[in-house]
């Protein structure tokens, strides 16, 4: 089944795609190494914005990687049938999310050499630690059920028994990483725009809305470039999905606001300010807090009526609005955000360095290419097993 | 049978150098001489077998090839699958060699609930023998280290990368762990499919112990009981400069690892492991399959007396014509021309 995504087929503009992805990993690599070789210093991380663009956007693939459950839940326990044929669409965008994820973190180490020593000797009351333990957990996971399905399909028989346990297993599984990625914020005393309940809950509700998004977007792309067809009940399922997800995350951004301002509590107060108006005279986020805000509403405006959450081209639109304004919300400036005012009261800028944002497009572009190749597997194990069906079928007629 | 025998052998090969070193103080015969000996059984075994399969004659292409072979212009031919030059066949082989290609195609056949026939494609095969092949090599180049100085950029990058992740604060060779882990799967993969137990023998069991007892042995050495490294390396570079040397307080896990290596390397021409070699001199894949485009002749063919139907029609001429049958040529003609003159 591999070699379905290796081998060549008359498809020069795949394979212009994954070089270009490769020249584009290589220069990441090569930033890398700089980064390796001169350390953190080369980032635009700072004492007190320590964590900056690398575990923003570890934030948010994870919240992607754990949208899968948003196809597979619906599949397997309400019996959804037009989302049989994207699950592992889903499990795979999953996969490569949780790669990158993964990739996020090493490169956010200062010493990723002794990254082993993490489970060698466990803390067991750090978040850190079982942050890697679900999220490695949750890509053998996804591996496992994806490709056995697969495989089950382009043989034509069931899937084994023990990969629908998975699926059950896997379920709340991809709760647990974005709700264990969650607490690695929201239980920082010191940090006011982190320290609610409502982290969790939030960052599950825009991870449902922005996985879909993306899903959707991949749909139409591979109906595009590959010839293959989710569905269109399938693609207005997600929609709708991505309404109620995208419509209850904007909820949960605007009530913060309630809390803070109606109760006056000045830390409460500062980040929000700070992101969305600027404070201490520092406005780094101002604008593309704004872009969020008008891109949120946009999003809202297309997929709310019916009209244009049918049609493809606005719902395309609508989707690549939801996944941006939420890669900023979540993917940016919550984390640096949430670190910019010290507790001294002083607010830190942050400029990613050059290598830093070049490591960045390097991650992307792996997991894009993971993605992309993965998905030539799956385009061309469901033609066969399309034909197989269709000559099947045929078969079957002539026999009456 | 074939596995404890095995396991017996090794065992007394470890047990023969514990007691040798530490109670009879044989150093130099383990140290010394047994790699010279070993090493030269090596390199002749190698090179006489490596003749012996370069003699064998192969007059004809009997390439095994699994696509298109390549005929007329408009049928469009599988060049790496049924190589038609000696360039597509070095990538054949080359693919074979570093990816082990036949066997990535390896699938096992299946009756689902008894009606549909499946095939699978048995991944861990390949997956655990390129894993084992690999980093055996990276495992062999690091161990240059040991045997040249000054030490080679490549080997010190080789390791470098190798042992990039710590375990404490110490480097962690990924290679050898993995070395350990494959040769186990396919230790337990013989031992638990029945039908490859069943074809496995003595000559299967004895290298994956020896092996094992090697990777075992370099751990310990590497990360339980530390040993002194340049003492080894006075050994080595004495070795290979002819002037052997047995330095003080090497431990006795350092004999007992150079002599499964000796014996890894000693029996390695007359096991086996010789498909080490025996991978390029094998006449199904380092032929290119061109029957159809060029005339092969059989270089050892003797002339064969033999007589034609021109021949045969020549001498019954006469005999054929008086009884009515067909002739190729009547001969008229030749008689005419015979009168001519």
């Amino acid at each position: 089944m591999l070699e379905k995504a290796l081998i060549k087929e008359n498809n020069r503009i795949f394979w212009y795609w994954i070089l270009s992805l490769v020249v584009l990993v290589g220069v990441g690599f090569n930033s890398y190494l700089h980064q390796l070789d001169q350390g953190l210093t080369v980032t635009g991380l700072s004492r007190d914005i320590s964590w900056g663009l690398y575990i923003g956007q570890f934030t948010f693939f994870v919240g992607v990687a754990a949208s899968a459950v948003m196809l597979v839940l619906p599949y397997y326990l309400h019996n959804v049938k037009e989302f049989g044929r994207i699950t592992v669409v889903g499990e795979f965008l999953a996969v490569s999310a949780v790669i990158m994820c993964m990739l996020f973190i090493i490169v956010d180490m200062g010493m990723p050499m002794r990254v082993l020593n993490m489970f060698l000797y466990p803390t067991f009351n750090s978040p850190m630690f079982w942050d890697a333990t679900v999220l490695t957990g949750y890509l053998l996971l996804n591996i496992f059920i994806g490709w056995n399905v697969l495989e089950a399909e382009s043989k034509g028989v069931n899937p084994p028994k023990w990969v629908k346990t998975l699926i059950i297993i896997s379920i709340p599984w991809a709760v647990s990483i974005h709700t264990v990625t969650a607490f690695l914020y929201a239980g920082l005393p010191g940090r006011h725009y982190w320290l609610t309940a409502l982290i969790a809950p939030k960052f599950l509700a825009s991870a449902f809305a922005t996985g879909p998004a993306l899903l959707i977007l991949i749909c139409f792309l591979l109906k595009k470039f590959a010839g293959f067809d989710a569905g269109k009940k399938a693609i207005q399922k997600l929609a709708l999905i991505i309404t109620y997800a995208m419509s209850i995350s904007i909820f949960m951004v605007a009530v913060e606001f309630f809390t803070a301002f109606f109760s006056q509590v000045p830390g409460h107060m500062v980040t929000l300010q700070y992101l969305f108006v600027g404070a201490h005279g520092y406005s780094q986020f101002v604008a593309i807090m704004w872009i969020f805000v008008i891109l949120a509403v946009l999003a809202l405006g297309l997929l709310i009526p019916r009209k244009t959450r049918e049609n493809d081209k606005t719902l395309i639109i609508a989707c690549i609005f939801v996944f941006v304004s939420m890669f900023i919300e979540k993917g940016l400036t919550f984390v640096i955000g949430g670190l910019s005012e010290n507790p001294f009261g002083e607010i830190t800028p942050y400029i990613p360095g050059i290598h830093e944002v070049l490591i960045s497009i390097g991650i992307w572009a792996l997991g894009i290419m993971i993605a992309s190749l993965f998905y030539k597997m799956v385009v061309s194990v469901k033609r066969e097993s399309d034909f197989a069906n269709a000559s099947f079928n045929k078969q079957e007629m002539r026999d009456c | 049978m074939g596995l404890n025998f095995s396991l017996l052998i090794v065992a007394a090969l470890i047990l023969a150098v514990f007691l040798g070193v530490e109670a009879l103080g044989l150093s130099f015969l383990f140290g010394v001489i047994i790699p010279y000996l070993a090493l030269a059984t090596f390199i002749i075994g190698f090179i006489l077998k490596v003749v012996k399969w370069a003699k064998a004659p192969v007059p004809f292409r009997i390439t095994t090839t699994s696509g298109q072979q390549k005929s007329l212009p408009w049928i469009k031919d599988n060049k790496i699958d049924n190589p038609a030059t000696t360039s597509w066949t070095m990538v054949r082989m080359a693919l074979e060699v570093l990816f082990f290609r036949s066997l990535f195609k390896n699938t096992k056949a299946e009756m689902v609930d008894g009606k549909k026939l499946t095939y699978q494609w048995e991944k861990w095969l390949w997956l655990a023998g390129l894993v084992f092949h690999w980093s055996f090599l990276i495992v062999v180049v690091r161990h240059l280290r040991l045997f040249l100085e000054p030490v080679p950029a490549f080997v010190t990058l080789i390791g470098k990368v190798d042992g990039f992740f710590m375990v404490d604060l110490q480097n962690f060779y990924i290679t050898g762990v993995l070395l350990l882990a494959a040769v186990t799967f396919l230790f337990i993969r013989r031992v638990l499919i029945p039908q490859v137990r069943y074809i496995s023998l003595a000559a299967d069991y004895f290298p994956l112990f020896v092996l094992m007892g090697i990777a075992t042995t370099g751990i310990l050495m590497k990360y339980f009981y530390r040993v002194d490294v340049v003492s080894i390396k006075e050994l080595t570079v004495g070795l290979f400069s002819f002037n052997p040397v047995i330095p003080e307080g090497v431990s006795v896990l350092f004999y007992i690892h150079l002599f499964l290596v000796c014996t890894l390397i000693s029996y390695l021409p007359f096991s086996k492991l010789m498909h080490m070699g025996g991978i390029f001199l094998s006449p199904t894949r380092n032929m290119p399959n061109n029957s159809r485009a060029e005339r092969h002749i059989n270089p050892w063919n003797y002339p064969v007396k033999v007589h034609t139907y021109a021949e045969y029609e020549d001498e019954f001429r006469d005999k054929m014509r008086a009884a009515g049958l067909p002739l190729d040529r009547d001969g008229a003609e030749d008689e005419a021309a015979a009168t001519k003159e």
